[in-house]
Order: structure tokens, then sequence, then C-alpha cells
């Protein structure tokens, strides 16, 4: 027993070894166990490509710029500071009308994030797709499942803290016929349940082109949010009478109503 | 190399690395956090919560309870949860009619008790909240409570060392988001229970009720349950129980969420468990007394607009049997809970 301590004790590169030994059982570091699901039958990673969507904004013909003065359909002058949308539930529907969805889909349009206004749709399998679905807004389910994270987190400001629930759209501005303090419009479009939701499903179709995606084949859709959709068709929205909608209700409802078609193509690349 | 000098270096090498898996304790202190789970009291119905997207653990439950009390959550970093929601009040705000936020700021109701949140259907007065995970950024963004901004919150304590490290313990890495927080200030919030009143020992055989505890006990299920119903002491339901509006405040309650007239001056029915400790009442603290509320629904109801219905004749009784009522509603206080240090200020202790 003496001998053999001695041994040990006259080798530092074991009592090294041992040492790292100790540290390894001692160190509190959590393995790594989270478990990547796998499809039971995954294609071969060479048949999925990309797929990109690019938004332009505009106000009826001219390109959205912060602080221009734009006419609303009514002939009321207005300017935009902030405009911000949620775009989820992304389906993208073949030739043969298979659809492809994609996991996990929100992302949050900001006007004045460049980076924001392109979304790129990964592992999209090869194929050539002639629509798109999506939802302008966030489901009602995410609106009812808690905290959540990345677009969806609540630090974006687009969530309602006292009456839980995302915005879907914003839209902010100034328009000297809004009386209300410094002229100013806003609309927060929120509202996810009944008759008031605020959220709208589109299907865009490609005008008879298709986006092919395929070996070095990663089509860009171009799309186009018209921002005087919200005031016309069917419902006149004037500045004088409603300057703010930060409520669900009727008068979101009206607004919704007008903007299930403010999203059109424009252009396949 | 002399044997003396490698032992040395390698004890001193392996303490560092191991004293580095222990809390600090100048940094938290070490509040008891054992048997922190999930509970459905026998008899109860299940609860609307269950964390199936969040599982317990115990180094998210410190987390939370680091976060409740944390008053980084603030603008000015002066108020935490804790501040308004306090262990001995049943995490309601002793003596405050309305919560006081940042800067002498008051706010426009009174912080209730928060215990067997997991059963609530909604959150706070007005039931805007629809998700236990989603209440606490309402208090923490809230220009007369909190007045911070999520993405402020968040970048205080990604640049804390102390919640890099508990944020590690909880999630595997040292990133804060405010799911994380929101998650784990859920396993602090959603684990208070509270079921072992007098009360609670009387329903499982282990305690006896006086006559007068009785007595009140047989009124209270004919003259309060049908709203206050057991054994959570509330149906969670919106509903007007016809308060005079003050002027100053015009509370129009479920109306600010839903604006519509049948909506008005209605208000989440309180659980009354606890209800011994955590006066002041109703949803602006405008009550003193147990006594002051009883006396509301005997000769008080003013305000018909959206009355509830089992209100509109308001609720008879004779000032023997609102004695033997308030005598039966204080075996509702958990006292366990009222000491329990695992719900404790981790700061102060």
């Amino acid at each position: 027993m003496k001998s053999g301590l001695n041994k040990v004790r006259f080798n530092p590169f074991l009592l090294f070894l041992l040492g790292i030994f100790l540290l390894t059982s001692l160190s509190c570091k959590k393995e790594d166990t989270q478990i990547t699901p796998k499809d039971p039958s995954p294609p071969p990673a060479s048949q999925y490509g990309s797929l990109y969507l690019e938004f332009s904004h505009v106000v009826d013909a001219q390109l959205l710029e912060f602080g221009k003065k734009y006419l609303n359909p009514s002939g009321d002058t207005f300017t935009v500071s902030k405009f911000m949308y949620y775009i989820s539930n992304l389906v993208l529907v073949k030739e043969d009308n298979s659809l492809f969805t994609q996991a996990e889909s929100y992302f949050l349009v900001d006007a004045s994030k460049s980076s924001s206004t392109k979304i790129s749709i990964n592992s999209v399998p090869y194929g050539k797709y002639k629509s798109i679905r999506f939802v302008l807004g966030v489901d009602s389910i995410r609106n009812v499942a808690g905290a959540q994270t990345g677009a969806l987190d609540p630090a974006n400001g687009m969530f309602w803290n006292w009456n839980t629930g995302y915005i879907m759209l914003k839209l902010e501005g100034a328009a000297p016929s809004s009386t209300v303090f410094g002229n100013t419009i806003e609309y927060h479009m929120g509202g996810y349940k009944g008759v008031n939701k605020t959220q709208r499903s589109f299907e865009i179709g490609f005008n008879s082109l298709t986006a092919q995606v395929a070996q070095d084949k990663n089509p860009k859709i171009r799309l186009q949010t018209n921002i005087n959709e919200m005031f016309s068709n069917p419902n006149t929205v004037r500045f004088a009478t409603l300057p703010i909608v930060t409520s669900s209700g009727a008068n979101a409802k009206l607004i919704a109503d007008n903007y299930q078609d403010m999203i059109t193509f424009i252009g396949l690349e | 190399m002399k044997p003396g000098i490698v032992y040395s270096s390698l004890f001193i090498f392996s303490s560092l690395f191991f004293f580095n898996c222990k809390v600090d304790p100048k940094i938290v202190p070490v509040l008891p956090s054992d048997n922190i789970s999930e509970t459905v009291p026998e008899g109860w119905p299940q609860p609307n919560y269950t964390f199936s997207t969040n599982p317990v653990s115990e180094a998210g439950f410190i987390l939370g309870r680091a976060l409740f009390y944390e008053t980084l959550l603030s603008k000015d970093n002066t108020i935490s949860c804790g501040s308004c929601h306090q262990l001995t009040s049943a995490f309601a705000n002793t003596d405050h009619k309305l919560s006081h936020g940042i800067n002498d700021l008051l706010g426009r109701r009174n912080a209730p008790g928060l215990f067997n949140l997991t059963w609530h259907t909604s959150f706070m007065h007005d039931g805007g909240i629809n998700h236990i995970e989603n209440q606490p950024p309402a208090p923490i963004t809230n220009t007369v409570e909190m007045g911070e901004e999520l993405e402020n919150v968040v970048q205080k304590l990604q640049a804390s060392e102390k919640y890099r490290k508990l944020f590690n313990d909880a999630f595997g890495d040292e990133l804060v988001t405010t799911q994380r927080m929101f998650k784990a200030i859920t396993q602090f919030q959603g684990l208070i229970y509270s079921y072992d009143s007098k009360y609670d020992d009387y329903k499982r055989g282990k305690a006896q009720l006086n006559e007068t505890e009785k007595r009140g006990y047989s009124l209270f299920l004919d003259k309060c349950n049908a709203c206050h119903k057991e054994p959570l002491f509330s149906d969670f339901v919106i509903r007007s129980n016809g308060l005079p509006v003050d002027p100053s405040l015009n509370d129009i309650g479920r109306g600010f969420i839903e604006n519509q007239p049948q909506n008005y001056y209605k208000f989440k029915t309180p659980s009354l468990r606890n209800i011994s400790k955590t006066a002041p009442y109703m949803h602006d603290g405008r009550f003193s007394t147990l006594q002051q509320c009883l006396n509301h629904y005997t000769g008080g109801i003013t305000n018909l607009t959206n009355l509830d219905p089992l209100l509109q004749n308001g609720i008879s009784m004779t000032e023997a049997e609102k004695a033997d009522i308030l005598a039966f509603l204080l075996t509702l206080t958990d006292y366990k809970l009222l000491s329990d240090q695992r719900f404790a200020d981790p700061n102060f202790q």
C-alpha cells in the first residue's frame, strides 16, 4: 500500500490525469440531452432548396418612405412613421396541389428594417410551386399558448401585455385631419378570436408562373404591401373620424376587412 | 516537481472548479427549495395549467424566485413583483389600497393574493390575460407599476453575472430571453399552493370546526358558494357585484378588455382563501375590513349596470349570520404558506 502510494506520489503525470478525472466528474456541466426529432424517412439533403419572399411597401403607386406625404383613397393627407406586421403559417402549393408547410413560420416584417422584408424559406423540397398561402398576423393558437420567443417575443413591441394577444399589424404616423394630439394616427390591429379577429389568410398565385426550387434554383417571390388598402374597400376609413384604433373590436375588424387583400404578387425572380 | 506542490496546486485547482458549481452564497442566499413540484390536492379539480411545456426544476424555481424579487425588472430598479405581493399577506399587498409603482405613481387596482394560480382561467382583475406565462409582462411594462421595457429587462439581466449563472442552471446556457424569464417566474408563481388551512384540515378529517365556524360554513355554502366556489373559493367568473363606481378611478373593469357596454364594471371573482390576510378588499381596496364586505352584499349594492343575476336582491344575512360567516372565513387562512421560506425573498434572510 505504502509503496503504491509512493509510486503515485512520484508520478506527476498520473496525478494530473487523476485531477482531470476529478474535475470532469465534479463539473456541473450537464450533458446535452436535447434530442433532435428525426424524420422517419428523410429525403436526401440534396432534394431541398431555398425560396425567398421579398416584401416591398407602397402607398398605391408610390414606394413607402417614412415622413413622406401621401393621400389615402378619400384624399386625406398622411405620413407614416412605423409599419410592421406578422407573416405566419407559410404554405407553398405545388403544381400538383400538394403542399409544403413551413414549420414554426413566424416572421415580423418591419418596413424600417430591410433585413426583415426578405424572408428565407429553407428546406423546401425540390419542385414547381404555383402559389403561396400565409396568414397576415398570428394564428389564434399562438395567442393563447403562453410565453413565446423569436419573432413572437413580446419585447418586439407587437404584443398586448394587459390584454393578451399579438398586434397583427401596426401602422403609426400623422395626418392633418386627425384631431388627436400631434395629429397622430395609430392603428394597432389586434384581436385573435371570434368575429373581431384581425388575422387574415392569403393565398397568392404567381400569375400562372411557377417558382421552381431545384439545384441552383432558389426563386424569389416579390410581394407588395399597399398601406392604402387599409383605408377603403369595403370600409372607408377617414383620419378625422377614426384616427386611433388600438384595441380589438368592431373598428379593428373594419380595417382588417380592408387589409385582407393588401398583399399582392408583383414578380418572380 | 515536489509532491507537496503538486498536491496543493491540484487541490486549489480542483477546489476552484468544485466551488464554481455551488451557488455563491454572497450572490444567492440559499433558501429551501425542496419538494418543489406540481400538486393537485385530493378532491380538487384538475388545474388549468399543467407545466407540460414548462417542466418544473429546482433551478427553474430558484431562478423564478430570484426574478420575482428582482428590482431590475423595473425602470429605476426599485420595484419587484414582491414589492406589491408579500408572502406574509398570501402575496397580496398589506395595507395598500392601490399598488405603488415607480416614481411614487399610484396604480389603478389592488394587488390580489397569489396562490393556486394554475387553476385560474384568466389573470388580473379584468381577466385580460389568458395565460399564466403571459402575466409577468403586464406589471413590468405598466407605466404606473414597474414601467420598464422588456428589452431593457433582458439587457439588465444578461449583463448580470448572477443571472447568467441562474439562467444557465435552469436552461442549460446563459442566454436571457423573455420566454425563459416568464417560464421561470411561472415555475415560482404557479407553485405557490394554498391548501393547508384549518378548513382543509377539517375537510380531511384532521381538525374540528367549532360551532360558530360550522354554522358559518353552512351559511357560506348557502349564500356565498355560488360564486366563491369551494375548494378554490372562486369560480373565476368575471362579473359585477354592484360596487358604486369611484369617480376618480372610473374603472370599467372588463370594459377595458372588451369595450362593450355589457362588460362594464365587471371584475374577476377573487378566491376567499387567506382572506383574513389580504386586506384591503375589492379591486380598488376600498374596504379595509371583511365586515364592510359583508355589509356591501346586504345593503351596499348600488351600481345596477350589469349587476350579476345572483345579486339582484343582494344577499340576506342577519348580523348574527354575518358573524358566523366571518368566523368561517377566518378558517381559510393557510398559516403554513404565510411562513413558507421557499417562497420568501432570497435577498433578505
